[in-house]
């Protein structure tokens, strides 16, 4: 049982989710998003949720989601309200003459970047509040629109300094999202510091930047060589995605890692061990599986197709692109609109199954508290907060957890 | 029974206290369930029966909540087979509860989604309507400017493709003009639209002819040597009009934007770049094309009546335009298909036998007009226009839907390619 009243040793974060489990709800909610013409998508995310929450335990004792499918939709027609207007200036100005559609368009996009800093910052808030933990729920203050500007204007530092302020802007914005976040009565803290990560960072800037310059010439040699160029370029390529799935690893698993493991949540220290081998087995097995899938199915569609044309073979030299569409009939479109749709759920059910759960198993898992009794005194606080952020972030087209 | 070990969290503090549950009373209404410390049984809470639910319930684990207690985040934590089959059993309620809450969740989805099928079908039946309603309330100026200012973007359209926008006769003076300007002045006569009808006549190898916002109409010389008589030319060009008159490009381009506003919502990303948002679109604005076909038909059928030649004849010619992109002809298969039908019925039903035979141009306009783009017009380019100053526009996508779709294949006369 629980370990509250006389352990001093650390609460080991522990997920106890069966991917088949996932896998069976994912199918089901993927296939009502049809007749449900897309609503159903509210509903898939509140048992996403509940799901992931409800089968992680922290010293015995599950987190648990209280947000409903209704919640998300109201949020969801409230951020139409912004959403119509904006949609209605992007619709005029593609009737206006070039200039004038490029400047307004900058300008709404940016408005926008402006707009998802705070639809996450709000979303945020809303996935706290409606998170329980031993009874206690979580709860978020500070302003999303100032999060939203610190966001916006670091982008453009890190796009100016050609992503060399990227771990302080990094650093600044967890610290922020952290220290406005509360375990009932309990505030936490981060101490997350852009050190935390600058040595794989800078390290792997460098090696960017030489790694280019190399792919550059690589092609420059290509061109002059165009026979054993080809051959050079594709290992080149691959190479070079190669590597910037070695470097992303690294330094994610390094900040998620030293980021998490700064903050403390009064005497109750967190710590996250993130293994960047760990993350890339999981792009490598989603890859392999993602791989497979597309050559089952591609082989799938090329025999029906094959299988088609076998049956019209006698006639197929004479026939013109209508009598072939003819002899398809009007479910030709339908079953190539249903295959499209059918190739989207398969990839997002991959990627949830393969990624997104995978992630959160490995972080789960990997978490500590240390000192945990210091949380038994933890009063409750805070009220659920409102929807919008949610809603706004569906309109993004978002679907983050 | 026998009691049930369990843990509790008031919803207050986050301290586990480790508790006995006992069930009390009989009935699920007036019982209670009794929670007590497992070492010094103090009571904790009582929890009324009939408030009670079920937050997560496995064969191994049972969370139970309360919609009475003064804190809603109260849980009780029962784990293991025995105690939770023995609970459930106790507490009947639960269940009833679990089933009545998700008959809730179902009740809400399909009323959800009524709700969204509403908003589709409005807007399926009502872009169309509202559309002509805000068209309405554009200046013909604005759509004349607004077609001026894309115009660059039709001719590097053509010009990457197999054509040009060049004029074939760019001479106003010329008897093939003039013979034009005659029939758009007489099919315009008496309608006050405030929309300024332009022909052209251009060299294109891709037999096709439109109709771009603000006036401007197109007629590419290939669907010229196609047209068999000056009848089938007259009534293909007096469709086109009906398209500028009644301004079916700034309908197209207030549909548009309202459609993807709409699938948008349905997928769930506004601002999509999805595939599925196209496809919705075009879906949609197929069924709102068709109707601009009609009405277009009708138009030219009406000019036709009032000009007093056989508009028959038009029907052959649209065979020529129903060559064409591969994705609009796939389309068409859901689409225009049922539209030709249809068309056709109206087609033959506006032709009056008493006019058959009576042309509009004189046989002498007939074939300047058809000699137009021939060989030696090339080279006398002059900056001047049939019946208008030279503006003329329409963006890129618009036009190709313009071009596959303005003149589909009726399936009637000779050399079908529709095999319908």
């Amino acid at each position: 049982m629980s370990q509250t009243e006389i352990a001093p040793e650390p609460f080991v974060g522990q997920f106890k989710g069966q991917r088949t489990h996932l896998f069976l709800l994912l199918g089901r909610g993927l296939l009502l998003l049809v007749p449900t013409i897309g609503i159903y998508r509210f509903w898939l995310l509140t048992q996403k949720r509940r799901f992931l929450w409800s089968r992680t335990f922290f010293g015995g004792e599950p987190l648990e989601y209280t947000g409903t499918a209704r919640e998300i939709l109201f949020g969801f027609l409230f951020a139409l309200a912004v959403f119509v207007p904006v949609y209605g200036v992007f619709a005029y100005l593609t009737t206006q003459d070039e200039l004038v559609a490029g400047i307004g368009s900058a300008v709404m996009g940016l408005f926008l970047l402006l707009l998802t800093g705070f639809a996450s910052f709000r979303s945020r808030r809303f996935r706290l509040t409606r998170t329980l933990w031993r009874g206690i729920r979580f709860h978020q203050t500070g302003s999303a629109w100032k999060y939203a500007f610190m966001r916006f204007g670091w982008f453009i530092l890190v796009t100016l300094t050609a992503g060399l302020a990227f771990p302080f802007m990094a650093a600044h914005l967890f610290r922020y999202r952290f220290n406005h976040t509360w375990y009932g009565t309990q505030r936490l803290k981060s101490v997350a510091s852009w050190r935390h990560i600058a040595g794989p960072f800078y390290l792997f800037w460098v090696l960017f930047v030489v790694l280019a310059v190399a792919f550059l010439v690589v092609i420059g040699a290509a061109i002059a060589e165009p026979d054993a160029g080809a051959v050079l370029v594709s290992v080149a390529t691959l190479l070079f995605f190669v590597f910037l799935g070695l470097a992303y690893s690294v330094i994610a698993s390094r900040e998620r890692s030293r980021f998490v493991s700064s903050i403390s949540i009064g005497d109750t220290g967190v710590r996250l061990r993130l293994r960047a081998r760990s993350l890339i087995g999981m792009y490598v097995l989603f890859a392999i599986v993602l791989t497979i899938t597309a050559v089952v199915i591609s082989l799938a569609m090329g025999a029906a197709a094959a299988g088609f044309f076998v049956s019209l073979q006698a006639e197929l030299p004479n026939m013109s692109f209508e009598t072939v569409m003819q002899a398809l009939g009007p479910g030709a479109l339908f079953l190539a609109i249903g295959a499209y749709l059918a190739f989207l759920a398969i990839f997002a059910i991959l990627t949830d199954l393969f990624l997104a759960l995978s992630y959160w198993k490995l972080v789960a898992a990997n978490i500590e508290l240390t000192n945990p009794s210091a949380l038994d005194n933890v009063r409750a606080e805070g009220e659920e907060a409102p929807s919008f952020g949610e809603g706004l972030v569906d309109a993004f087209g978002g679907g983050a957890y | 029974m026998a009691d049930i070990r369990a843990r509790l969290h008031d919803g207050e503090v986050a301290r586990t206290r480790q508790v006995i549950v006992e069930v009390a009373g009989s009935s699920p209404e007036t019982g209670t369930l009794i929670i007590r410390d497992q070492a010094s049984a103090e009571v904790y809470a009582r929890w009324p029966r009939h408030a009670l639910f079920a937050v997560t319930a496995s064969k191994t684990l049972l969370r139970i909540g309360t919609t009475t207690g003064a804190h809603q985040n109260a849980r009780l934590t029962i784990e293991g087979a025995a105690d939770v089959a023995a609970l459930f059993d106790t507490l009947p309620t639960l269940a009833a509860k679990q089933k009545a809450n998700r008959a809730a969740q179902g009740r809400m989805l399909v009323i959800a989604t009524a709700a969204l099928g509403s908003v589709i079908a409005a807007f399926v039946f009502g872009v169309p309507l509202i559309s002509r309603q805000i068209v309405a309330l554009i200046p013909t100026a604005w759509e004349r400017d607004f077609g001026d200012r894309i115009v660059g973007q039709a001719e590097e359209f053509f010009a990457q493709g197999s054509g040009t926008l060049e004029r074939c006769d760019p001479r106003p003076g010329s008897e093939a003009n003039r013979a034009i300007a005659r029939f758009v002045a007489a099919a315009t006569a008496g309608v006050d639209t405030g929309i300024d009808i332009r022909v052209d006549v251009v060299r294109n190898p891709v037999p096709n002819a439109f109709a771009l916002p603000g006036g401007q109409v197109y007629y590419f010389s290939s669907l010229l040597e196609a047209s068999s008589n000056s009848n089938a030319f007259a009534g293909v060009l007096a469709h086109e009009i009906g398209h500028a008159i009644e301004r079916h490009g700034m309908e197209q381009v207030v549909a548009t934007a309202g459609t993807g506003l709409l699938v948008g919502l349905v997928v769930g990303d506004v601002f999509g770049i999805s595939p599925a948002l196209f496809v919705g679109q075009q879906l949609i604005n197929t069924r709102f094309s068709r109707d601009h076909e009609l009405a277009a038909d009708q138009f030219a059928l009406g000019v036709a009546q009032r000009l007093e030649f056989d508009a028959g004849a038009m029907a052959t010619v649209l065979q020529a335009v129903a060559a064409d992109d591969v994705a609009s002809r796939a389309m068409s298969l859901i689409a225009t298909h049922p539209l030709t039908d249809e068309r056709e019925a109206v087609l033959a039903a506006g032709v009056g036998p008493d006019l058959a035979g009576k042309t509009f141009f004189t046989p002498n306009e007939w074939t300047a007009i058809q000699l137009m783009c021939s060989p030696d017009q090339l080279g006398t380019r002059q900056n001047t226009n049939i019946s208008g100053p030279n503006s003329e526009g329409q963006n890129q996508r618009d036009v190709t839907r313009k071009s596959s779709k303005t003149l589909p294949a009726p399936g009637t006369g000779k050399g079908s390619k529709t095999g319908r």
